[in-house]
């Protein structure tokens, strides 16, 4: 049987590691889904370099929120603010997908009321 | 029966007249006929609701549908009310010509706009990239929010219309499920009625964390996408509705009845791109 090389999802400089979302997103999964797949793969990378990380959601169409919160969670979760905050750096497809990405980041340090 | 005499325009005040003849009847279990015979108009927000009563109702009510004017037969006909309902014929989405996407459901909400996005750009040319954005994302964000919510038997039921002469598309999506304030009471009992539960799903920051990862800005961001765009959006639940109109300003008013579940409705200008053959 032929093994199924995987797509190329990160690409590594000295100082950066490039992570593509539309390289890791199958959008035959369900959106959360797709958030939780990508946060792993940028947690494994992150632990095991030392390298500042770019996120890039280039090429990704009507991203909703349900996609950013789990990623952003469990970034948060696993890596930490600080880093979420000084080591990640978030590429965009457009103005609209950024500004639901800033809304999802604001609620993850204000979620909702009990 | 459920006569509806009267014209369903998509405007809040038609859909809230059906709503009040209809519901009634499916609340005691006693609906056996929608007649909507003498309409002389119907939009994708009544194909939408009509098509979701009838899909989720146990014993399946006889729908007498409009058969004049042509061109109201013919929305029949490509909103898929006909075929669906009526035994009538199959629509035809590929038709050139048809300005309606028939009746669908979708379980996939990354892909829940490509014919929507395919019935626009087969008007329109090419797209303005940040139109077609703002549109993808306010269908992902419905769609998401019934999967992640509404418990809904039917799922969600859309249809959508392209208006070639006031250049907008019109989309309409319904479920049948719990409605956002029965969703919402489970985290937060003091939500006790339906517009208290919009006002807080609009600004935002209120879930019912049907997952843990919700945070409660799905129909907010939906809300700002159409307000940026100078669009129009109602927002139906249970027994009440919020309506934000071209001028950017919200209502809240109850329904008179209590519908099952929530059905969004929203009007978007369209923008074709700079380097459009049309522009």
């Amino acid at each position: 049987m032929k093994r199924r090389i995987p797509p190329t999802t990160d690409v590594m400089t000295n100082e950066l590691i490039i992570i593509r979302a539309i390289d890791v997103i199958d959008q035959n999964d369900p959106i959360p889904e797709s958030g939780h797949k990508l946060a792993k793969l940028v947690i494994e990378k992150a632990l095991r370099s030392k390298v500042s990380v770019l996120i890039s959601f280039k090429g990704l169409r009507g991203v909703p929120s349900s996609f950013f919160h789990p990623l952003l969670q469990d970034l948060l979760e696993k890596l930490g603010a600080q880093w979420l905050m000084n080591d990640v750096n978030f590429e965009f497809e457009s103005d609209a997908q950024k500004s639901v990405f800033d809304r999802s980041r604001k609620a993850i340090s204000n979620p909702p009321p009990r | 029966m459920a006569t509806l005499h009267f014209n369903l325009d998509d405007s809040v005040a038609s859909l809230k007249r059906a709503i009040q003849v209809v519901e009634p009847e499916v609340a005691t279990e006693t609906l056996e006929l929608i007649d909507l015979k003498a309409c002389r108009y119907l939009g994708p927000l009544a194909a939408t609701y009509i098509a979701s009563v009838w899909l989720s109702a146990r014993s399946k009510p006889q729908v007498m549908l409009p058969t004049e004017p042509p061109a109201l037969a013919a929305f029949c006909r490509f909103s898929g009310l006909a075929q669906l309902i009526a035994r009538g014929e199959a629509p035809d989405p590929s038709n050139a010509k048809s300005e309606t996407i028939p009746i669908s459901t979708t379980s996939d909400a990354w892909n829940a706009y490509v014919p929507i996005g395919k019935l626009v750009h087969r008007h329109v040319g090419i797209l303005d990239a940040d139109f077609e954005e703002s549109l993808r994302l306010c269908v992902h964000e419905v769609f998401q929010n019934i999967s992640d919510h509404s418990k809904s038997g039917i799922g969600g039921k859309f249809c959508a219309r392209y208006m070639n002469q006031k250049r907008h598309v019109r989309v309409a999506i319904a479920d049948r499920g719990l409605g956002i304030q029965a969703t919402l009471h489970t985290r937060y009992p003091e939500i006790t009625d339906a517009q208290t539960a919009l006002r807080r799903v609009i600004a935002g920051n209120y879930s019912a964390q049907s997952h843990t990862r919700n945070l409660g800005q799905g129909l907010s961001n939906l809300a700002r996408t159409v307000e940026n765009c100078g669009g129009q959006l109602v927002i139906f639940t249970q027994d009440a509705c919020a309506r934000l109109d071209r001028r950017r300003n919200w209502s809240f008013e109850g329904l008179g009845a209590k519908i099952v579940g929530t059905i969004v409705y929203f009007e978007l200008p369209v923008d074709e791109a700079p380097d459009s053959p049309n522009n």
